[in-house]
């Protein structure tokens, strides 16, 4: 018994150092959340779906409101819907002991739909079982949680670097694609078929909807939040239309209840370039950013002046 | 508890060390240890099913004993016909219930009537179909006076319920696996180490194989009309190794875990893909099942031993039984179906006993002919496993006419993904490995034992290492929901 233990214990002690050494190696290009969850608490938020995860770069804010660091900490539609799985992970991400902050909220028909037969069944939401919903902590480094049990892919990923991604400090997920206009197209193609068929499953979810005001509800404690809806590619916007119509004054609606501003941007789509149909390019990511935060920034001083003024 | 997953990496080392270190002076603490893990690794999914198995082991233990009481034929019958109205009933109302009263609202709208039964949605309790067969066959070998009864009720209950096999097989006889809860067991080192190399073996091929090979099997089957024909072709090949991946792999973990604890199970796969005609298949694939129907319907029906058509008719109702068995579903019925047509032949022309405990006798290769019968087997089980994967009969029809058409002779989809790349390379692996190992009980009982021990550590760190960096997302053994 001795010797077969003693055994096992060597052994299991090698194969815990390659382990070991394999999660060493992860980092932000093996894949586009795990840094997200190695952070430490954060103040000022991005928050979203993946089209926010790439198209809003927290360096563009901070440089804009000096005193504020922002983080991204969007993911993607299918895992941060908004919902109690998402809220859950915003208020373990977030620093309470923070004052001031601004948080960013990207907005679109799919964060607030729902597939399955009932969309206002939240012990329906899919998201409860994606890595968001099973890892335990979001702040430590390393995160085994997220390794164990949230990661899904194969391990060996992270012992090269070949992934189109990656994800920065500062949660911003840089994408670098070089595809020829054949390829460019048939991207597309292929998304806007997904999406087309997603429609047919998905459903506005008044609970999502309820949930996302919950969050700003949540936020509005701590600082200042903003609603913004980016643009998408043409292709896209027709079936964003098709799933909910009337998302637009919805959403009015809501930031009106809720006292804060909605920055629609929906419309801005011919200005900016798409990787896929709606997840927008480095370059035009840098400069929608730019865009949102003079947004807000004249906002800011204009309500600014208008305190003074009173 | 699933086998892959961090609670039982936790689960098996505590109940491990307890089972040798804390109780290992009594035998009776011994298997009062084996009932509480078991019934703890069950209660992790749903403590209140427990209370089914625990019904159960009661009821069979008790009706046993009467039938073992009594010398008295009629009162023999009424005690074994209660055991197995019982069993068979509450696997009937949670299993079958829906199907039935679905299939038979259906046939009334198909003469134009409508009819709408109350379905009663009830949650599947894993396993049932395993240790319900398990605790029957305790019964019945009482009856037919091969076991005695038992009067001790904690070995009856751990043969019922014992953690490797509770949920997903092998189904253990009580005639091999009850009197190993009397016997003093003492830790056996060589014992234990081939336990861990089976156990290895058996994630490997569930983590590596069968949870890798899903991912596809799940995009091409869940949108087959996308595909081109060799991409669904791709699709059902991928389904043949992930089942088999899957089941096996789960057998070998159980096999193995129970050699940890000094158990002996029998054998329930003998490398299938490598059989020669339809009967051998079936005698190496779930054998535990197999030689279940054997023994409890088709020999009490009369076997082989009887005129041509009943023999036909014999082995039609232990086929139809099997893809009941597996699932409440018409495409386990039309599985059933092609597999006794596969199947009559081999009757026909007396071909069933061939290849009886042999696979190609040359140790490297087989023969041309060996061969040919080896693919053309694996060709014939894999098109019948799309009607086992398929969600509906319409389904694995559309399937099978989306294989059979221009576009079978593409390059499949996928091709360009170097994670398919990655799972072929190992099914290869796999099919090297085990065609090595083919006459052992497991394809890593006999491995490299001439190979010095720096050699052999390192393929079993590279197993583990191919086990932890290609190994895919946690899925569930298929056959939990049988």
């Amino acid at each position: 018994m001795k010797h077969y233990l003693y055994k096992l214990f060597l052994f299991s002690v090698v194969i815990a150092i390659s382990i070991g050494f394999v999660f060493s190696r992860a980092d932000g290009h093996f894949d586009p959340f795990y840094k997200r969850f190695t952070s430490a608490k954060q103040s000022s938020l991005i928050l979203g779906s993946s089209r926010v995860a790439q198209g809003l770069m927290p360096s563009v804010f901070d440089k804009t409101f000096g005193n504020k660091t922002f983080y991204n900490y969007g993911f993607t539609y299918n895992t941060c819907p908004f919902g109690p799985t998402y809220l859950k992970s915003i208020k373990s991400k977030f620093d309470t002991h923070s004052k001031n902050d601004m948080f960013i909220i990207a907005v679109d028909p799919w964060v607030i739909s729902s597939d399955g037969i009932n969309p206002n069944d939240s012990l329906q939401f899919d998201e409860s079982e994606s890595f968001l919903g099973k890892i335990t902590s979001v702040n430590c480094n390393p995160n085994l949680s997220y390794l164990i049990k949230g990661y899904s892919d194969m391990y060996v990923k992270m012992l090269y670097n070949k992934s189109p991604y990656f994800l920065h400090d500062d949660g911003w997920l840089e994408v670098t694609v070089d595809l020829t206009t054949e390829q460019h197209q048939k991207m597309i193609d292929k998304t806007v078929k997904d999406y087309i068929k997603k429609c047919d499953t998905y459903k506005y979810s008044k609970v999502r909807l309820d949930y996302l005001k919950k969050t700003i509800l949540y936020l509005k404690q701590y600082g200042t939040v903003y609603l913004v809806r980016l643009p998408v590619g043409t292709e896209m916007i027709a079936i964003e239309n098709q799933l909910i119509p009337d998302f637009d004054a919805k959403i009015y609606e809501l930031s009106q209840a809720t006292s804060i501003n909605y920055i629609n941007l929906f419309k801005d789509t011919t200005k900016y370039d798409y990787i896929d149909g709606h997840h927008l390019t480095k370059e035009s990511s840098l400069l929608i950013s730019k865009k949102v935060a003079n947004f807000i920034q004249n906002i800011e001083e204009n309500n600014r002046l208008q305190n003074e003024n009173q | 508890m699933l086998f892959n997953s961090l609670e039982f990496a936790i689960f098996l080392p505590i109940v491990f060390l307890l089972y040798w270190f804390v109780v290992s002076k009594k035998i009776k603490y011994q298997n009062v240890l084996i009932l509480v893990s078991s019934y703890f690794f069950y209660g992790w999914w749903n403590w209140k099913f427990l209370f089914l198995i625990v019904f159960s082991s009661l009821l069979d233990f008790y009706l046993a004993k009467a039938i073992s009481k009594t010398d008295s034929n009629q009162q023999r019958k009424l005690y074994l016909s209660l055991s197995i109205v019982a069993n068979i009933g509450l696997l009937g109302v949670f299993k079958y219930y829906d199907f039935f009263i679905e299939s038979f609202s259906e046939a009334f709208s198909f003469f134009g009537q409508t009819i709408q039964p109350q379905q009663l949605h009830l949650i599947l309790p894993i396993g049932i179909s395993f240790y319900t067969f398990q605790t029957l066959s305790y019964t019945i070998d009482v009856y037919n006076k091969k076991l005695k009864a038992t009067n001790d009720a904690v070995a009856f209950f751990c043969f019922v319920s014992f953690f490797p096999q509770l949920v997903a097989g092998p189904i253990e006889r009580a005639s091999n696996l009850l009197p190993q809860f009397f016997k003093k067991r003492i830790f056996d080192y060589d014992k234990a180490v081939d336990g861990s190399r089976q156990m290895l073996w058996g994630f490997f091929k569930k983590v590596v194989i069968a949870d890798n090979c899903a991912h596809y099997v799940s995009i091409i089957f869940n949108d087959a009309h996308e595909f081109s024909g060799s991409t669904l072709l791709l699709g059902a090949v991928l389904f043949a190794f992930q089942i088999y991946g899957d089941f096996s792999g789960y057998s070998d973990i159980a096999i193995g875990t129970a050699k940890l604890f000094g158990f002996e199970f029998k054998q329930n796969f003998a490398f299938p893909y490598f059989s020669q005609n339809i009967a051998e298949f079936w005698r190496r694939w779930h054998i535990s099942l197999t030689t279940w129907f054997r023994d409890y319907i088709y020999i009490p029906l009369g076997g082989s031993r009887v005129s041509k058509a009943k023999a036909f008719r014999n082995i039609f109702i232990v086929f139809m039984v099997s893809g009941l068995w597996h699932g409440a579903n018409w495409t386990f019925i039309a599985w059933a179906i092609l597999h006794f047509l596969y199947y009559i032949p081999t009757l026909f022309f007396k071909k069933n006993k061939r290849y009886l405990n042999q696979i190609s006798k040359n140790p490297m290769l087989a023969n041309v002919k060996a061969k040919f019968n080896m693919l053309t087997t694996f060709v014939i089980v894999t098109f019948a496993w799309i009607f086992f994967r398929a969600t509906s009969i319409k389904d694995a029809f559309a399937y099978i006419d989306g294989i059979f058409s221009r576009t079978m002779f593409s390059l499949p989809e996928f091709r360009s993904e170097e994670k398919l790349w990655i799972i072929l390379f190992f099914i290869v692996f796999q099919m090297l490995i085990e065609w090595k190992g083919r006459f052992h009980n497991h394809a890593l009982e006999h491995f490299g034992l001439q190979f010095p021990k720096y050699v052999r550590y390192g393929f079993y760190y590279a197993l583990v290492m191919a086990i932890f960096l290609f190994g895919s997302q946690q899925e569930a053994f298929i056959y939990f929901q049988f």
